[in-house]
Order: C-alpha cells, then structure tokens, then sequence
C-alpha cells in the first residue's frame, strides 16, 4: 500500500509556501502615468489672447501640480507656429488649474491644430476650424398661437448658447434678465442656422420667474439676442442632444487626439431685436 | 390546449401501466430504508435481490431512504441491504405478482467485503455525473469551517463549477451563470437568497442536511424557471427514536437545536436556529469592524402516516443585515434581506402500477433592501407553488411524469436604479408538466425529457428538450447531459460595482424572457480503490440577460441593455481516500463572456456592439482540502486560490467643463472632478488565496459529548481584495488572519 498520506502533507506544504510567498498585491487604481491631457477651450477670433485648460490625466482625483509639457498651436494653413504659456489658476472653488494663454488671434475661416508636448512628442492634440465672419439678420415675424421670429445667421457652421436678454424694469431698478432659447430651435438651414425666438415662450418663462415679484415689465428697445458662432466641431454626437449626464462621457463630443475634452472655436455674437414698436405690442410685449 | 395536453399525457401514462401490469407475471419489492437509532432515512443504501439461480437485481435508496426493485419475475429471493459502516442484512422475500412492501431498519457497525451494487462512492468532491454532484453532510465536514458545525455554504466554494466574489456577500456564480440564475430549494421550498452575508454561511448548516443534489448545470426536465444550476437540499427528519439537543458557540456565531420523537417512530420535529456574534466578537478579536448580522431559523416535522406513506412540513425563516463594501457609504453598502418560506410534502405509494407519487405545496417569499430611510431601495418577491411528481418502476425504465403550478406576487422600489426600467406590482403565474424516462440499459442510463411551460402572463410557452447520459463501466464512467432553459422571473442588479448586491426580482423585462442551453460532458475514473479522478468539460450559453449599461464615469443610474453571454471550461477532480483520511483537489480553467450592445458605445468606444469578460469571470481557480487524525484530534485543512476577477480600471482622473451651453471660460470655469474609466472590465483584480486549518476533538462527559475546536482562517493573512473604490481609494478587503475557537455539546440520541 503506497503512503498516501504524502501527497496530502505534500499539498500542503505546496500550499502554504505559495500562500507565504505573496501576502499582498496592491491594485493599480488608475492606469495613469501623467502622459495624456485633457483639453477644454474654443479659439476665439475676436480677441487677441487665447485661453485653453490643458489638464494632466492624473491617478489620483487630486491630481498632478507639475504638468511637464508644453502647448503650441500652429495655424494649418500658414504654418505659424505660436507657443502657449503655462498659468497655474487657483479657482474661486479652491482647486487649481493649469491655464495656457497664448497673444494670438486667429482669422476667421482658420484651420488650427492645437498641441500639448511632452519630451518633445505631440501627447495629445486637436485641430479645429474657426468659423467664418457672420452677420446675423431678423427674418419676418410670425404672429399667433406662438409668436415667433428668426434670427437668420448665413454661413454660420453652427450655433450654440442662444438666448435672449431682457432689460427689466422694477421699483428697486433695472436688471438683465436671460431665457435661454429651446435647443430644438435653434437649427440649421440650407445656407447656415436659425434661431426662432419664441416669444409665447419667453413671455411665460419670465412670468414663472418673477410671479412673486414687483416687475414693471421691460424696455422693448434693449431686448437682444445673443449666442455664440461655433465650429462645426461643436456638433452633438448622434442621436444624443447635449444632455449633461452624456456629454460627462470622455470620449463623446471630442476631437481631441491622445487624450479628452474638447477644443472648439467659436465667437459670440449679441444682435438687439429689430421689431417695430406695434410688433411688440401685438406679440403682447 | 394545455390542460387538455396534461390530460392525454395523463391518459396515456395510465394506460401503459395499466396494460403493463395486466400483461406482467412479476411482481415489485419497494420500501424504506432506515437508520435504527434515529430512524433517519439512509441514502445510497445498495438493496440486491438474488433468485435461487444466483440472477440479481439492485436498486440504490434514493433521499427518502426509498427503493424500488421493479419487473421481478414470480418467485423466491434473497434481499441483501448493505450500506458502508452499517450491517448488513439478509432477508428472504417471496415475490407474488403486485407490490411486496419490505422496509428495513439499517444498525451502524462495519461488515466489510460485502459488494456493492453501485460502483462509486456516494459523495465527495470527484463523484460527478455531468454536472451532478451528491452531497452529503459528511462531505461538508472535511472542510474548515469558523465554528465546531460545517455548512453547506462553506462546501460550495471548494467546487471548481462556483466562483465567489469572495467571503462576504453570499454571491454564487456557478459556471458562468449569476447568483439570481441559480435555483435553491429546501425540501422543495424556493430560497431566493440562502446565502449569508459572510462566505462561510448559509441557511443550510450541515446539522440540519440529510443530502443534497447540486447540479451546476444540464439539470433534467424535474427543474425549471432557472437559468444556470440547480441546488437541491433535503432536510434531516428529526429523530424518531429519542430526544437530543445540541448548542455550540464561536466567534462567528452561536447555534442550537433540539429533535426528537413527539411520537415514537412515527412523529417526529426538529428544530434549530444560528445567530451571528461576528459583531461583536469578531470584530474585537481582529480589531476590525466586521458589521454582520445575520440568523436562521429551521424546523421539520416529520410522519409516518402508514407504511406507505410520510408526510412533512419544514419552515426557515433567515435574515441578514449588514455592509458590503465601503462602510463609509451606507447608502449603498447597508444591505438587508429576509427569506421565509414553508412547504408541505407527501409521499405516498399506492398499490398502484408500482407508482410513487410525490406532491409538494410551498410558500416563499424574499424581501431585500438597500440603504435605509425613504431613498432605500427594495425588493420583494412572494411565491406560491403545488407540485407533484409520479414515478413508476419498471424492469428498465422509471417514468417521472410530474407537473408544477406557480404564482409569484413582486414589488420593488428601485429609486432610480435604472434609468428606463422601473418594477412596479406585478403578479405572475407559470404552469409547467414534465416527462422523463429514466433507462437502465445494462452499464447505460439514458434520461431524456422534456419540459413544457406555459406562462400566461408573458402569453409564452417554452417546450425545452432536456437529456442525460451515463455509461458506466466499473471503474471507467463517461457522462454527458444537455438541455435548454429558461428564467421568466430575473433578478436585475447593477454589476458595474462589485459590491452592489441588491438585486430586484422582476418579469423579463420587455419580454425579454432570458434562456439558455447546457452541454456538460465529463469522465471519471478510479484506478485503484480510495482514487478517484474525474475531468468535465461545460459549454452554457445565455441569451437575452438585462445588464446595465456602461459609461465611461461614474453614474448613479444606468439604462438596462440586452445582453448574450456564453461560458466554457474544465474541471479537473481528484479525490484520495484512505486510512490517513480523505484529500480532495480541484482545478478548473473557465471563461465567460457577455456581449451586449448600445447606440451610446459607439460613440465612447467606437463600436455598438461591446464584448467584455463580466465580473465573474474567473479564468483560474483551486482547491485543495481534506481532513486527517492526527494523536486522536481531527484536522481539516483548505488551501483556496483564484486568480484575480475582471474590473473597469479608471484611465485616471481629469476635470469635466460642460461645453454644452456654449463657450467656456477657462480662466474662471474650475470644472468638476471627474474619473475615467477604461473599457469595462478590462483589467483583473489580484489573485485570491487563504488558507484554513480547524482542529477539533470530540469527548465524551458524562450523557453529553463535548467538541472542541480550534483553526485559523487565513492562516497566512493574505488580504485578499473585495471591493475598490477609484474615487477615494479606499480598498475593502476580505477577512484577515482569523484565530477561531468553538465549542459544541451534544446530549442525548
């Protein structure tokens, strides 16, 4: 009869060796290594000094102090190449931030590639498309169920941000009040985009807002429209609108290479309403 | 069309027998096999009856101690029972056509050199029939456990077919299906969440357990309404002979019990209940929180209301209350869940075409919650079932004809769990009628089936063929089995965190009933008496699972999308028993693999359709246990490893500045802190491995017997992971180093 207790005390000792030998592994929380970015900003063609947030990815949510790169941006079309300059930002909320600056004004039509460097290779970049010079302009006023008019922006490659500011009139003074303007009318058209200022709507917004208080109503001359001229970059990804439980999603409207966020390009514009007085007494203003 | 099917189905089963037993000139022996100090039924008993020309027929007992030797011709024969560790008996029995009753009463006391009718050893961790494994409470006891009694939870994880998330949680993954996949019944009584929230425990302690059948897949056409395994308990009856009482205490937990004849011979009860002392006790001995509280609380009745016929009723009620994961944040981690059920059972075998019929009534119902106050989370599922089951002996077929009417009451409030998905009071029914011929044909076993379900509420009937096969050849047995299945009742949980356990039970959402096919084919062998070797190999498939939907940052809410999963894989078995004691080792290789799809990854990860390992997948894993004397005390040992589990590993961290309305202003817009994560369960968890040694001795003072107990678990301290969390960190780990201590008093029986 063979001695089986043997390989029962053999499986044993293999066992406790093998547990003896490696008490404890840590897990890698991150896969981390500072190497990639994230980029956060538009190029604004009407001013002279550009501001982009270029974020380490860190492996910790405290993230790094020292970036170790540096930032360029080289105008695609004429091959100037422009450098950027670190500014370390502490916000109103405490944290800091790494903010680069550049005295650079890019034309409008422009084709530029932004780059964060590191030990001399392109860590992470993103190129975008200024958009061209618009001029926005009042379509005919619609009047019924929903009083509306258009603000026609031709050639514009999108359109983001639109909103209407009214100047309000009360017993402790005048104050700007914004409503924003639904995204779903705020479209695009054959030769650029539309925004359809619904004027039942805003009329009701306004009076939810301010139901509990003394308003004396508004100063129809200074009503404007405002928003921003984006680049095309600035399109939500299909079919989701820019929702932000989604757009909270790396990766989801980026065109950042080599790292995330998003770097767009974009203008704004702010057009007072250009209605006559007895239109704005008919839409009920 | 249903009923009208049961009936001819009926109708013709009742016609065979009938025109088998008017054509037969031979006669049935059946009875009951019982052991004569306890009057507890005995399982595997091996009954051979022998005619005057030495021609011998045999039948093993089955969990009600019941056997049946069907097809004798007319004549005189020579019944030989024998059991290992029992004597054996010899009875003559004069075979006249009809039904010869012949119940025997088995005393302990070896009578070596008897023959075996059947080849194996009931029991052990390499006795497998494709995917079928016996257990019995002596099996359970060769493994370390944290207190004097083992438990069938504590068995479970040795098994290479289950994969545990680890010591806390009570989460079986068994072969690639998920723990809601699993169906657990106690004396026939659905148990949604039998497992306790420590690894080690369940609310079946081996005290209480008289056998199990546990299939981790290619189940036959008797089971259904589950996805992946199947998970049979059968409670002890109590002693019928005379009173006895136990208690015993740990740092893990205190237990009692009492059973006896209310009776004799023919009533008797039993009654035991466990409560966690974990916290505190345990926590102060290893100086580590351990918040785990957790009881159960079972009673059997037991009668012989003739000699062909018993009946029982058993009641469990289990709770558990306590943190998972992070402890600093209850929200989610505090988790609570109840399971109470009750149930009914009669056997009774009329003088009747050699039927047996079997007929159960049962209650379940299960609550579970998440978190506390009016943002908890909960869930509750309420059942209530009759089934019976007819079984008639012939000379080479049994027929198991049986059918199963469900009705299941659900709630839940989900607080935003999923996005898309809400459960709200729902009531629904299922019908199902099985058939299933058992042949004996010489060294082959053939059982096909089929399973047919009708359920009303989702206006679907599932027909599933289901099939097993055994050829046995005395020391060589190859196996095969294979089926379809399907889970009309799925439990939903949120995977994306480990340690979200809280599961809501609810109809397949959308309809989207999940089903699934089994292929199990295995081989086992015993070269040499007290070697036993057995290999497996298993191929499951999932369709139509509800998984939630990844994104790339953490979200309190996720949308339900369908999934298809598929797992495979190998287990290897061996077992050596002998004078020195009993070593078992397992080692199995296994892969899951889920595919799901969604329009949002085609936007994070380039592509709609995502497949990712889930995280259950453990791709290695092994054991090894066994139990020796040593200078007159007992030693189990376990040595327990996995390799590591997959998780969605964060890239890192960055800030988010929501560009959505517009332009942004870096230079005052500080963003909000965000993590990262890569693709979903991409990157593997370490390792897993413990060891854990018990010592015990038993001594005999005065009526009671008195067993002490001393082990480690963990024995080395390996921290062994549970849960991270990316954000802040924090690790929670499994059990450290755990010096246990434990005493049992035995009195009377």
């Amino acid at each position: 009869m063979p001695d089986l207790l043997r390989p029962f005390r053999l499986a044993l000792c293999c066992a406790l060796a093998l547990g003896l030998a490696a008490c404890e592994e840590n897990v890698p929380p991150t896969s981390a290594d500072g190497s990639s970015f994230t980029i956060w900003g538009q190029l604004d063609p009407t001013v002279a000094t550009q501001a982009v947030r270029v974020e380490p990815i860190a492996p910790t949510i405290d993230g790094i102090a020292e970036i170790g790169a540096t930032v360029e941006s080289e105008d695609l079309v004429t091959g100037e190449v422009t450098p950027w300059r670190d500014s370390l930002i502490t916000f109103a909320d405490g944290s800091r931030g790494h903010v680069f600056l550049a005295d650079y004004q890019p034309p409008y039509g422009a084709r530029v590639e932004f780059r964060v460097v590191r030990d001399g290779e392109t860590a992470t970049s993103a190129r975008v498309t200024v958009p061209p010079l618009v001029t926005p302009f009042f379509g005919e006023v619609s009047i019924g169920v929903r009083s509306t008019v258009d603000l026609v922006l031709p050639g514009a490659p999108r359109v983001v941000g639109a909103d209407v500011a009214y100047d309000l009139l009360s017993d402790a003074g005048d104050f700007l009040e914004f409503v924003e303007v639904d995204p779903s009318l705020v479209t695009s058209i054959d030769f650029g985009w539309r925004v359809t200022i619904d004027f039942s709507r805003q009329v009701e917004v306004l009076r939810g807002r301010f139901r509990q208080r003394d308003i004396n109503g508004f100063d129809a001359s200074l009503v404007r429209v405002r928003g921003a001229v984006a680049s095309e970059e600035w399109a939500a990804p299909f079919p989701f609108p820019f929702s932000p439980a989604f757009v909270i999603q790396p990766g989801t409207v980026s065109n950042v290479r080599g790292g995330f966020g998003f770097l767009g390009a974009a203008y704004a514009f702010d057009v007072p309403l250009e209605v006559g007085e007895d239109v704005l007494n008919r839409l009920g203003l | 069309m249903r009923v009208p099917l049961l009936f001819r189905l009926t109708a013709a089963l009742g016609l065979l027998f009938a025109a088998h037993g008017a054509l037969a000139q031979t006669g049935t022996v059946r009875g009951f096999i019982t052991d004569v100090a306890s009057g507890q039924p005995l399982i595997g008993v091996n009954v051979l009856a022998t005619n005057t020309d030495g021609e011998g027929r045999g039948a093993a007992t089955n969990v009600d101690g019941l056997y049946t030797i069907a097809d004798l011709p007319v004549g005189t024969y020579v019944l030989r029972v024998t059991y290992v560790g029992y004597q054996t008996i010899r009875d003559t029995v004069r075979v006249a056509e009809g039904t010869e009753l012949r119940s025997y009463e088995l005393a302990e006391g070896a009578e070596l050199g008897d023959v075996s009718v059947t080849a194996e050893r009931p029991g052990g961790a390499a006795d497998v029939t494709a995917g079928l494994q016996r257990i019995q409470p002596q099996d359970i006891e060769l493994v370390p456990a944290p207190d004097v009694s083992g438990d069938l939870a504590n068995y479970l994880t040795t098994l290479p077919s289950v994969v545990t998330s680890g010591d806390q949680g009570g989460q079986l993954f068994i072969r690639g299906g998920e723990p809601s996949q699993n169906q657990v019944r106690l004396d026939g009584i659905p148990i949604y969440q039998p497992f306790h929230l420590l690894g080690f425990y369940s609310a079946f302690p081996s005290d209480i357990v008289s056998g199990v059948d546990f299939s981790a897949g290619g189940y036959g056409a008797q089971y259904g309404g589950f996805l992946s395994s199947v998970l049979d308990v059968t409670a002890r009856n109590g002693n019928k002979r005379a009173f006895q009482s136990t208690g015993s205490v740990s740092p893990f937990l205190v237990a009692g019990g009492v059973e006896g004849p209310l009776v004799e011979d023919a009533l008797s009860i039993m009654v035991s209940g466990r409560r966690a002392v974990v916290d505190p006790i345990g926590s102060e001995i290893v100086g580590r929180d351990l918040p785990y509280a957790f009881s159960d609380v079972f009673g059997k009745a037991h009668a012989r209301l003739s000699a062909v016929s018993q009946m029982s009723v058993t009641g469990i009620h289990t709770s558990d209350d306590g943190l998972v994961g992070d402890p600093l944040s209850p929200a989610t981690s505090q988790l609570q869940w109840t399971n109470t059920g009750a149930g009914l059972r009669l056997l009774y075998l009329p003088d009747l075409f050699d039927l047996t019929a079997d007929v159960g009534l049962s209650y379940s119902s299960h609550e579970m919650q998440q978190g506390a106050g009016s943002a908890a989370r909960t869930s509750s599922i309420n059942r209530f079932g009759a089934e019976f089951q007819l079984t008639h002996s012939a000379r080479i077929v049994d027929i198991h004809f049986g059918g199963q009417l469900e009705a299941f009451e659900l709630d839940a409030v989900l607080e935003g769990l999923f996005s898309d998905f809400n459960v709200e009071r729902q009531t629904v029914t299922e019908a199902a009628a099985f058939f299933e011929p058992d042949f004996i044909l010489g060294p082959l076993r053939l059982r096909p089936g089929v399973r047919v379900t009708s359920a009303p509420s989702e206006r679907a009937v599932f027909v599933e063929p289901r099939g097993r096969a055994v050829l046995d050849l005395g020391a060589h047995r190859l196996s095969a089995a294979a089926g379809l299945y399907h889970q009309s009742l799925v439990g939903l949980n949120d995977r994306r965190d480990a340690t979200s356990l809280f599961t809501a039970w609810t109809s397949a959402p959308d309809g989207r009933t999940p089903t699934g096919a089994h292929f199990i084919g295995g081989y086992k062998v015993r070269p040499r008496p007290g070697i036993d070797l057995a290999v497996e190999g298993f191929y499951k498939t999932f369709n139509r699972l509800s998984v939630g939907e990844f994104v790339s940052t953490p979200t309190f809410s996720t949308a339900l999308r369908r999934a298809d999963g598929a797992a495979a894989g190998a287990d290897v078995r061996l077992e050596l028993n002998g004078s020195f004691g009993s070593l078992s080792a397992t080692y199995a290789l296994a892969s899951v693999r889920y595919r799901t799809s969604s329009p949002t990854y085609e936007v994070i990860y380039g592509a709609e359709e995502l497949a990712y390992h889930p995280s259950h997948d453990r791709r290695h894993q092994a054991s090894v246990f066994g139990g020796t004397e040593v200078f007159g005390f007992n030693v189990t040992a376990r040595w327990q490893y996995g390799s590591g589990l997959p998780f969605s590993q964060a890239l890192g961290f960055d800030r988010f500045l929501y560009i959505g309305d517009g332009p942004v202003d870096p230079t005052t817009d500080a963003g909000e802190p965000r993590v990262v994560y890569g693709d979903p369960f991409a990157a593997r968890l370490p390792d897993y491995h413990r060891f854990d040694i018990s010592v015990d001795r038993e001594f005999e003072l005065g009526a009671a017997t008195v067993t002490g107990q001393i082990g480690l678990i963990n024995a080395y301290d390996r921290r062994n992971l549970l849960a991270f969390d990316v954000f802040t960190l924090r690790r929670t780990d499994q059990l450290p180093l755990f010096p246990v201590f434990g005493l049992k008093v035995d009195l009377g029986g």
